[in-house]
């Protein structure tokens, strides 16, 4: 069993999907800092999916600074560094810009657009299944 | 990267039409393909467009018209037991006595292979849920291709060569061949080749896809690369317009229009303003540009689209 849940969708590279399903796993607090990653082989087993991906997956997570792999020892979560002031701006931005460019498209106020960030804010660690 | 593992240059072969006749009909016209160690690679391709021949040729089942083939710089032609002992093979219709047990079918084959990992056989057989009591004659299609897999991989070869592995098998026995094949990969780091039009196992396993068309390769690329380069793009323009394809880019495909709506392919995608900037080109001005991802399936069907279409207008010219 995988600390984490990846959902496959079309289109989407599956190293991307496997990203994306541990960093929301963090966020929801199913992986720690400190945790033991699962290696290559087991994720590739678990995940039906080429090893190679899986390679790409933590490469890409340990890049990111999520990951940190100690020769010999296995791959382990690290510890979040602390968010510099501005920097959470410079992170997001472009979703936000995103996410604000179709609410407006779509005819969504403000308002709305906060309340169903609130609602999703709080389902997000109910979804996790 | 080292040499490739397979490794064809400008391949040729022709078929004779029908028994009775000598005149001949191009399968192969002239394929180049590498596929390097330590990857998996898919070759696709619609029916008839050379997939297995391509298979037989590599395994010596066949000869070759002209061109190169080589597997681990071995000619094909020339493959003796001793290099075909670190190739594992599995075809669609698998040829497996019928009257004999899964055990002594097993026990029959073992002593061919130095290599065969008796303890890794048992494994398997486990794994993949077959009773080795059980007779072939018995067994159902998907069994059957369990069977075939494990005599292929017990002997850990190097190199796993799979023609059309997933067909007509239901998705727990997919899923139970994928894991198979993937205690290999995950233990050696062994090198498939297959030829699949099973989407999903494709996009899962593979690293690098080349697909067949007509007997030439008409693509030759990393899935990462296919994927981001292919989009499917959905622009509503401010008044109907009239779809003159000569003024069109060549890298948009799949073209459909109604009134002021026009959906299409971009098959040179890089980002949202290269694409927005071609629309303005042709256009002048878009009032709503939507971008969606595409799926292997509608990739392949795109480009398959686009061949035909292609055929049509050169025959009409012809």
């Amino acid at each position: 069993m995988l600390p984490f849940y990846v959902n496959f969708r079309p289109g989407v590279a599956p190293y991307e999907e496997i990203v994306f399903g541990v960093k929301k796993a963090l966020a929801t607090g199913r992986l720690h800092a400190g945790d033991r990653f699962p290696s290559v082989r087991s994720m590739s087993r678990e995940l039906k999916l080429n090893p190679n991906t899986c390679q790409r997956a933590i490469s890409e997570l340990t890049d990111e600074g999520i990951l940190e792999v100690r020769t010999g020892v296995g791959t382990f979560v690290c510890e979040r560094p602390e968010l510099q002031s501005g920097s959470a701006a410079r992170l997001l931005g472009e979703q936000i810009d995103i996410l604000i460019v179709e609410a407006r498209q779509l005819g969504v106020p403000a308002e709305e657009l906060k309340q169903l960030i609130d609602q999703a804010w709080e389902g997000l660690d109910d979804s996790q299944s | 990267m080292s040499e490739p593992i397979i490794k064809c240059e400008n391949l040729r072969r022709r078929y004779r039409r029908h028994a009775l006749t000598l005149r001949t009909k191009p399968v192969l016209e002239g394929v180049d393909l590498e596929v390097l160690e330590g990857e998996c690679y898919t070759l696709m391709g619609s029916n008839g467009a050379g997939k297995s021949t391509l298979i037989k040729l590599l395994m010596n089942l066949i000869k070759p018209g002209s061109g190169y083939a080589a597997i681990d710089g071995t000619p094909c032609s020339k493959l003796s037991r001793l290099d075909l002992q670190k190739i594992g093979f599995v075809s669609e219709s698998q040829e497996i006595p019928e009257a004999v047990t899964i055990r002594y079918w097993l026990d029959y084959l073992a002593p061919f292979y130095p290599t065969w990992d008796r303890d890794f056989e048992k494994q398997l057989l486990k794994d993949l849920d077959l009773d080795p009591r059980q007779r072939v004659r018995s067994l159902s299609r998907g069994m059957r291709m369990k069977l075939a897999l494990i005599a292929a991989i017990a002997y850990r070869p190097r190199l796993l060569i799979l023609d059309e592995p997933f067909s007509g098998l239901d998705a727990l026995v997919r899923d139970e061949f994928i894991s198979g094949l993937l205690e290999v990969t995950n233990a050696e780091g062994w090198t498939m080749f297959m030829a699949s039009h099973d989407f999903d196992e494709v996009e899962r396993l593979t690293d690098r896809l080349g697909m067949l068309h007509e007997g030439r390769m008409i693509l030759n690329e990393s899935v990462d690369d296919l994927r981001s380069r292919y989009t499917r793009v959905h622009v509503s323009l401010p008044e109907s317009f009239c779809l003159d394809r000569d003024k069109l880019p060549s890298h948009w495909g799949d073209l459909q229009s109604e009134g002021s709506e026009l959906y299409f392919v971009d098959s040179a995608f890089e980002n949202r303003e290269k694409t927005e900037a071609d629309i303005n080109r042709v256009f002048e001005s878009c009032k709503r540009l939507d971008l969606m991802p595409i799926s292997l399936r509608d990739t392949f069907v795109s480009i398959a689209r686009e061949m035909k279409t292609a055929k049509t207008q050169t025959g009409i010219m012809s």
